[in-house]
C-alpha cells in the first residue's frame, strides 16, 4: 500500500503539491488525472524517491522512498513520460542492463527478457539500436523494461502515448490483470476514454490539490454528469475555459 | 536571410546549461557557487567570463612549475640558454595542448548538444538551415572554448613574462592562441564534413588518435634529441610554421619569417572561421545515427558490475566524440612514457642498475597512470547525457554507478596499456613488461575510483542531465587537484623509503593500490556469486 499524508512539494517557491493525503491500495488500477502542471508526475517522482518532499509523509509498503530509495525502486516498475533511453544501446542490451540493475540472476534474466520481448512484440527489433526506433517502439521498450522484474508496484506516466491500438488494448487488459493479482497499478493519462475504461479509482489533481478521488461512478455522481469527460471538465471548472479556448482558436 | 544565428547559438549553450544544472537556492555557499561555477542564470557573457577565469587558473596551475625549474637552473648556474630552451619547449607544449583542447572542446560541446537533442525541435521551426548550421558551429565559440583558451594563453604569457622579463609573450601568446583556434577549429570541422558517411566512426577515432600521437612524438623527439643551441636554431628554421612563429615572436624573435606568417595566419583564420563552419553540414556531424552498424557486440547478461561496466564501455565506444576525448587525452599523456621506453639512453641506463631498482623505476609509471586517470576517467560519466535519468529510476546506488563507470573506463583504456606492456616486453623482459602492466592497471583503478567518486557527488543529488556543464571546468580542475593529493602523499613516502632501501620502495609501490584493486575484484566476484 502507498500512504500519502499532507504531502507538499515546492519548486522554486511555487508549490507543485499542496498537502495531499490519499491511499493507493493494491488490487486496483488507480488513474491520476489532471491538467498539465497539476502535480501528477511530481507525485510519481515522490513515490519513486527521485525527489524529496518538502513536508508530509509518504510510505511505500511502510518504507520512506527518499530514505530507502533502492528498496523502494526494487519493487517498482516505472515508465517515465519521456523516452529517456540510451540511444546507442541495442534493445536487448538495454533490457539486460535493466535486469542486472534489479539483480536478476542470469537464467531468470534470460527468461524475463524473452518474456517481455514477446509481450511487447519487440522480437524483430531486439538487435536494433534504440536511437533508430520509432517513438511508439521506444515506448514499448520502456514498458518492457518496467515489467522485466515482475514489480509489485507499477507507476506508469502516460504509458499509452504513441502506442498502436493493439498494444493499447493488450496493455489495458494486462494492467487490469496485474491489479487483480494484488499489485498496485498507478497510471497517469490525459486520454479520458482510457482512464474511464481502466480506472478502479480516479484521483483528480488540480494545481497540486486533490479535487476528487473515488471510482468512475462516484466521480460521475458527484459531478452530476452523464459522461466522464464532462464530469472531469466540470470538476475542474474547465467547461467554460474550453468554450473560450475554442473561440480563441477560431480567431 | 535569418540573421539570428548568434541568438540561436547562445540558446544552445543556455539550454545545455539549464538541462545540466539544478536550480540553486539561497545561502552564501550557493552564492559563492554561482560566482565560480556555471549557473542556470548565467548569460553567455558571464558564462564566458567564468570560462576565461577557469582557463587562467588552470593555465597558472599547469605552468607554476616552470618558474621553479628556471630559478633552480639559475641557482645551479645552468641558466641562460637552458632556461631559454625550457621556455621555448613550454610554449610549444602549450600550443600543442591548446590544439588538443580545441578538438576536445569541439567533441564536448557537439556531444552535449547531440545528447540533449537540442537541435531536433528547432528543425521543425521555419528557421533556415544556414542559420542553424552557423548557430551550431559557433555554439562552440560561445560555449566557452575561445574564452577558456584566451584564459590559458594569458596564464602562459604571465608565466613566461615572470621568467624572461620581456613584454612580448603578453601580446604574442594570446594572439597565437586565438590564431591557432581560428585555423584549427574550422579545419577540424571541414575534416569531419569530408569524412562523414565515408569513414567509420572507429576509423575516425583511430585517425584522431594517430594525429595526436604524431604531434606529441614530434614534439618530444625534438626536445630530446637536440641540445639547447641546436634546438633554438632548429626552431628559427621552422619560423613560418604555426605555432612555431608565435613561440619565436613571444620570445622576442622579430624576423620577417615569423611576422609575415602571423599576418597571413590571422587573415586566413578569420576567413576560415567565417566561411567554413557556416557553409558545411554541421547537422550531419551531430545527427543521431549515421546508419553505422553498432560497434562492439557484447552480452550484458554477466555479473552485475561487469554488466554495468560493459554498458558504459559500449556507450563510450559507440559515441565517437566521447571516445576521441577519452583516447585523445590519454594519448597526450602516455606518449612521452612510451617514447622514454624507446630511447637508447634508457636501455643503457637500465643495464647499469640492478633488477630491483629497474623494477622500482618502472613501477613509477603507476604515477603516470594515476595522473592520466585523474584527467581522463571522468569522461565516461558524460556518456550518460540526458539519459542519466535511467540511473535514478533503477535501483542503482551511487557506488553501483561508480563501480560500473570505473570498470567501463578500465576496459576502455586496456588497448593503450597493452601497447605499453608490449613495448616494455620487447625492450626489456617479461618481468619488466608485467611490472609496467601491473602498475598501469592498478594505479589507474585507484585514481579512477577516487575521481569518479568525487565527480559523481556533484551529479547525483537530483535527476538532471550529466554533461560537462553539470560539473563545470573549474570544479573539474578542483576534483583533479584533490585527487592528486594522495599522489603527493605517495611520492613523499616513496622517495625516502627508496633512499633507505629500493626493495622496500618497490614493495610499497606494488602494495599501495592493492586495497582498491582487491575491492574491485571482490565486487566483480561477488556479483558472480549472486547472478
Amino acid at each position: 500500500m502507498i500512504v500519502i499524508e499532507n504531502l507538499w512539494k515546492i519548486y522554486d517557491g511555487k508549490p507543485a503539491l499542496k498537502g495531499i493525503t490519499t491511499r493507493i491500495e493494491p488490487g486496483h488500477v488507480t488513474v491520476l488525472l489532471g491538467p498539465n502542471g497539476s502535480g501528477k508526475t511530481t507525485l510519481l517522482k515522490l513515490i519513486l524517491g527521485l525527489i524529496k518532499p518538502d513536508k508530509g509523509i509518504i510510505r511505500v509498503y511502510g518504507m520512506d522512498p527518499y530514505e530507502k530509495p533502492l528498496d523502494v525502486k526494487r519493487i517498482i516498475g516505472f515508465v517515465p513520460e519521456e523516452d529517456l533511453l540510451y540511444r546507442s544501446l541495442r534493445v536487448i542490451e538495454y533490457l539486460y542492463f535493466v535486469g542486472k540493475a534489479y539483480d536478476l540472476p542470469k537464467d531468470e534474466l534470460e527468461k524475463s527478457v524473452e518474456r517481455v520481448i514477446k509481450a511487447f512484440m519487440l522480437d524483430g527489433k531486439r538487435d536494433e539500436l534504440i536511437g533508430a526506433l520509432s517513438h511508439g517502439l521506444k515506448r514499448r521498450v520502456l514498458l518492457a523494461a518496467a515489467f522485466i522484474h515482475r514489480p509489485k508496484i507499477l507507476l506508469l506516466d502516460e504509458p499509452f502515448m504513441g502506442l498502436d491500438p493493439i498494444i493499447v488494448k493488450a496493455l489495458k487488459t494486462f494492467l487490469y490483470e496485474e491489479a487483480r493479482s494484488g499489485k498496485i497499478v498507478v497510471v497517469t493519462t490525459h486520454v479520458l476514454e482510457i482512464a474511464e475504461a481502466i480506472a478502479d479509482k480516479v484521483i483528480l489533481l488540480f494545481k497540486g490539490e486533490i479535487v476528487i478521488e473515488g471510482s468512475v461512478e462516484y466521480v460521475l455522481r458527484k459531478s452530476r454528469s452523464r459522461g466522464f469527460e464532462d464530469a472531469i471538465l466540470r470538476l475542474l471548472r474547465a467547461d467554460v475555459e474550453v468554450l473560450e479556448l475554442v473561440k480563441a482558436l477560431r480567431m | 536571410m535569418y540573421r539570428d544565428w548568434i541568438w540561436l547559438s547562445i540558446l544552445f549553450v543556455r539550454e545545455s546549461l539549464y538541462r545540466s544544472l539544478l536550480v540553486r537556492r539561497g545561502g552564501f555557499r550557493r552564492f559563492l557557487g554561482k560566482l565560480l561555477f556555471p549557473s542556470i542564470n548565467d548569460t553567455a557573457l558571464t558564462y564566458n567570463i567564468k570560462w576565461f577565469l577557469t582557463g587562467l587558473v588552470g593555465g597558472l596551475l599547469m605552468g607554476f612549475w616552470l618558474p621553479l625549474i628556471a630559478w633552480s637552473l639559475e641557482y645551479l648556474g645552468s641558466g641562460g640558454q637552458a632556461i631559454v630552451s625550457l621556455v621555448h619547449s613550454y610554449l610549444i607544449l602549450m600550443f600543442l595542448v591548446s590544439i588538443v583542447l580545441i578538438m576536445d572542446f569541439m567533441h564536448q560541446v557537439l556531444s552535449t548538444v547531440r545528447e540533449l537533442s537540442i537541435v531536433e525541435p528547432l528543425r521543425l521551426l521555419p528557421i533556415d538551415i544556414e542559420s542553424l548550421r552557423k548557430a551550431l558551429a559557433y555554439s562552440i565559440v560561445f560555449g566557452g572554448a575561445l574564452s577558456f583558451l584566451i584564459g590559458v594563453s594569458f596564464a602562459s604569457s604571465i608565466i613566461v613574462y615572470i621568467i624572461m622579463g620581456i613584454p612580448y609573450p603578453l601580446v604574442f601568446v594570446p594572439i597565437g592562441m586565438i590564431s591557432v583556434f581560428l585555423i584549427v577549429y574550422p579545419l577540424v570541422f571541414y575534416m569531419y564534413y569530408r569524412a562523414y558517411g565515408k569513414v567509420h566512426g572507429i576509423i575516425g577515432v583511430l585517425s584522431y588518435v594517430l594525429v595526436i600521437a604524431g604531434l606529441m612524438t614530434i614534439y618530444i623527439s625534438a626536445i630530446n634529441i637536440t641540445d639547447n643551441n641546436n634546438f633554438i636554431y632548429c626552431l628559427t628554421n621552422l619560423a613560418p610554421i604555426i605555432p612555431i612563429n608565435y613561440v619565436l615572436l613571444s620570445m622576442g624573435y622579430m624576423g620577417l619569417d615569423a611576422i609575415l606568417p602571423m599576418v597571413i595566419y590571422i587573415f586566413l583564420g578569420i576567413t576560415m572561421i567565417l566561411v567554413i563552419p557556416a557553409r558545411i553540414g554541421v547537422e550531419a556531424i551531430i545527427s543521431e545515427t549515421s546508419g553505422e552498424k553498432p560497434v562492439l557486440r557484447v552480452s550484458l547478461n554477466r555479473a552485475k558490475y561487469i554488466s554495468l561496466g560493459l554498458k558504459d564501455l559500449v556507450l563510450l565506444v559507440r559515441d565517437s566524440f566521447r571516445l576521441k576525448q577519452f583516447y585523445g587525452q590519454s594519448v597526450t599523456i602516455i606518449i612521452p612514457t612510451i617514447l622514454l621506453l624507446l630511447t637508447s639512453d634508457t636501455i643503457e641506463f637500465m643495464e647499469r642498475i640492478d633488477i630491483v631498482t629497474q623494477l622500482f623505476l618502472l613501477s613509477l609509471y603507476g604515477l603516470i597512470a594515476y595522473v592520466m586517470a585523474s584527467i581522463v576517467s571522468v569522461i565516461i560519466l558524460f556518456v550518460e547525457g540526458e539519459h542519466s535519468i535511467v540511473n535514478y529510476i533503477l535501483p542503482l546506488s551511487k557506488n553501483d554507478i561508480v563501480l560500473g563507470k570505473v570498470i567501463g573506463g578500465y576496459l576502455a583504456i586496456q588497448p593503450l596499456f597493452i601497447i605499453v606492456f608490449l613495448i616494455a616486453l620487447a625492450r626489456f623482459s617479461l618481468i619488466h613488461g608485467l611490472m609496467v602492466l601491473y602498475v598501469f592497471n592498478t594505479y589507474w583503478l585507484l585514481s579512477s575510483y577516487i575521481n569518479v567518486s568525487l565527480a559523481i557527488d556533484y551529479l547525483y543529488s537530483e535527476p538532471r542531465a550529466w554533461t560537462e556543464f553539470s560539473i563545470g571546468a573549474l570544479r573539474r580542475l578542483f576534483i583533479t587537484l584533490i585527487s592528486i593529493l594522495p599522489l603527493t602523499g605517495i611520492i613523499t613516502l616513496i622517495i625516502p623509503v627508496y633512499l633507505i632501501n629500493s626493495l622496500y620502495a618497490l614493495l610499497l609501490m606494488i602494495l599501495i593500490p592493492v586495497p582498491v584493486t582487491a575491492y574491485m575484484l571482490y565486487k566483480c566476484i561477488r556479483g558472480h556469486r549472486y547472478a
